[in-house]
């Protein structure tokens, strides 16, 4: 049996899994999980996405060989409905002890007994079985076509990322599968440890956008030892550039004989000269088009540092959908139109978490300005919309951004930051010198972040993206 | 186009079915499209134009605006158009009229090609 699925969960549903599975009666009990599938270029991940507690007696109790077991109404009406939604069918139950579980020989008989059947009525997508223990959960999960996987390990996404797997031996061998050349970053293993610094060198993460922010952006997460990026920008330098995108230089910028260089090749070649053995992956293209935002479905995290709704609409619908965390990055310094005089100049730090409020949400992302930016620059000067007038852009208000997003990340990634919840929203005001901390607002009915109606919040693959073609 | 800008589109030729849909695809999964005639009543001549708008890819999450009619309509009292309407523009090759009106508090799942389009008409029909 391979062991490469990744099970996702969102911090509340999990909670709420274990706090129905661990009321401290030290008893066996069930429920079942609905997750959505997503086959990424890292492997296969499910992403939890609702949750039936089995009631007892009426959905879990002894059964006829003595043994407690699901009973087959309750199976088939949510069998049923992750059939009808594409979603895959997990039976969770628990165990006791703690660091270790493993499905026992009665579990492993009854899913030989029931699983092929429950197979045919999902009509095309796996199921599977969850066994948890304190600090440890494992996956029996049956493909289609026949074949067994188990879990790699699994991920609680909260203000630190927590880890499960099936046992310590599990653990060593994926946490030092790509051991990193700690020399190279011996400073901060004094800080982040072996584990650290590994679980570094195994991430991948997308930076979209790589113009004063993400450039920033990409060198801190290079020289942090990330393992694999992913660039995203389909804009070349220009002169106005120079002073805030790391790493250009004046030759970067057209002559009479080359186009001015890509801000991803840039980008490429400052993250290059940080870190030479780690891997990046540059696309010079529009994050909104559907063929470049499924490429970071396989990343652990998303930095949103282009200012744009479409690239917001997208970052927003990737976390939601594919439970992969990001941060959304931006600057802006207004002047009034008058005087000239500068009214506001401020940074801000945006965390999306699966689930938990997001852009639309807290009207980020505005419907007309969405429109205006598929317009076509004729279309813009007929309509006297005029061209957009840039924001003013200045490194060191770039850098507060930058650091704290790539900060947070550091934190929250290795499970160094702490357990309470924090504001996923921060204002760095430049004038005042002064921090607003935020809570985003959740609307019950978001299309993107809820999970009533037809959200598509955990739904991976069986849902499309906002994207163009 | 992408099945969500389709299914704009069927909406409009349901909403409106005694006239023609034109369609023409933008190239990124959205579309252009112009309905006619609808009429627009005495208030204003000619009485009967068309109305269309560009249906974009991120559509229902992208506003649709702004809407265009047809150039040479006038307020049959003599009086000019005054913003939102603006004169002396084109939509796809047509002198238009344009009228910007944004969808404020837009909700994708309520969103529809069809209300848009009816909102502006009932708007310029009894606002103007």
């Amino acid at each position: 049996m391979n062991r490469d699925i990744r099970l996702v969960f969102p911090q509340s549903l999990y909670r709420r899994l274990t706090e129905h599975l661990f009321p401290g009666d030290g008893n066996e009990h069930a429920a079942i999980v609905a997750a959505g599938l997503a086959e990424t270029s890292t492997g296969l991940r499910l992403l939890a996405r609702e949750l039936w507690p089995a009631s007892e007696p009426a959905d879990y109790r002894v059964g006829n060989r003595g043994y407690m077991g699901l009973q087959a109404p309750f199976i088939h009406r949510c069998v049923t409905h992750c059939r009808d939604h594409r979603l895959v069918y997990l039976a969770v139950h628990n165990h006791g002890g703690s660091g270790h579980v493993a499905f026992s020989d009665i579990d492993m008989s009854s899913h030989q007994k029931g699983y092929r059947a429950l197979l045919d009525i999902a009509n095309g997508m796996p199921v599977g079985a969850l066994v948890l223990a304190q600090g440890a959960m494992e996956i029996d999960l049956w493909h289609p076509d026949g074949s067994r996987s188990a879990l790699r390990y699994a991920t609680v996404l909260g203000p630190r990322f927590e880890r499960h797997y099936a046992n310590p031996r599990v653990r060593e061998h994926v946490e030092h599968e790509s051991a990193a050349a700690n020399q190279d970053f011996a400073r901060q293993v004094l800080f982040l440890g072996s584990a650290g610094q590994n679980l570094f060198k195994r991430s991948k993460v997308a930076v979209v956008g790589l113009g004063g922010i993400g450039s920033l952006v990409n060198e801190y997460l290079a020289r942090l030892g990330v393992g694999s990026l992913v660039l995203i920008d389909p804009d070349r330098l220009e002169a106005s550039n120079i002073s805030r995108v790391v790493g250009a230089r004046s030759d970067d910028l057209v002559s009479e004989t080359t186009e001015s260089t890509l801000k991803v090749d840039i980008a490429a070649r400052v993250a290059q000269e940080a870190q030479a053995s780690m891997e990046i992956e540059t696309i010079a293209d529009d994050f909104a088009r559907e063929s470049v935002a499924r490429r970071v479905l396989g990343c652990d995290f998303l930095f949103l540092a282009a200012d744009s709704m479409k690239s917001r609409l997208v970052f927003n619908a990737i976390v939601n959908q594919y439970y992969i965390p990001g941060v959304q990055l931006g600057t802006k310094v207004l002047a009034d139109s008058q005087t000239g005089n500068v009214s506001s100049a401020f940074s801000v730090v945006r965390h999306v978490t699966p689930g938990e409020g997001c852009l639309l949400c807290n009207q980020l992302i505005d419907p007309a300005k969405l429109a205006d930016e598929w317009k076509s620059d004729a279309e813009r000067a007929d309509q006297q919309y005029g061209m957009p007038i840039p924001n003013p852009s200045v490194i060191t208000m770039n850098a507060v951004a930058a650091a704290h997003g790539v900060n947070d990340f550091l934190f929250a990634y290795t499970g160094l930051g702490a357990t309470t919840e924090r504001a996923p929203y921060r204002r760095f005001d430049h004038l005042t010198n002064t921090v607003v901390h935020e809570h985003p607002r959740r609307d019950p009915r978001c299309t993107e972040c809820s999970i009533e109606g037809d959200s598509r919040l955990g739904y991976g693959d069986a849902r499309p993206l906002p994207c163009s073609q | 186009m992408l099945p969500t800008v389709t299914d704009a589109v069927t909406s409009l030729r349901k909403a409106f079915p005694e006239a023609v849909v034109e369609v023409n695809d933008d190239g990124s999964g959205g579309a252009y499209v112009v309905v006619h005639p609808v009429t627009l009543g005495g208030k204003f001549a000619p009485s009967i134009t068309w109305i269309g708008g560009h249906i974009t890819a991120q559509f229902p999450y992208s506003d649709i605006y702004p809407i265009f009619i047809g150039g040479d309509v006038r307020l049959a009292s003599g009086a000019a158009f005054v913003p939102p309407v603006t004169s002396g523009h084109t939509f796809r090759g047509r002198p238009a009229l344009q009228i910007s009106r944004r969808t404020n508090r837009l909700d994708p799942v309520l969103q529809s090609a069809a209300c848009k389009f009816q909102k502006v008409l009932y708007w310029l029909i009894h606002q103007t």
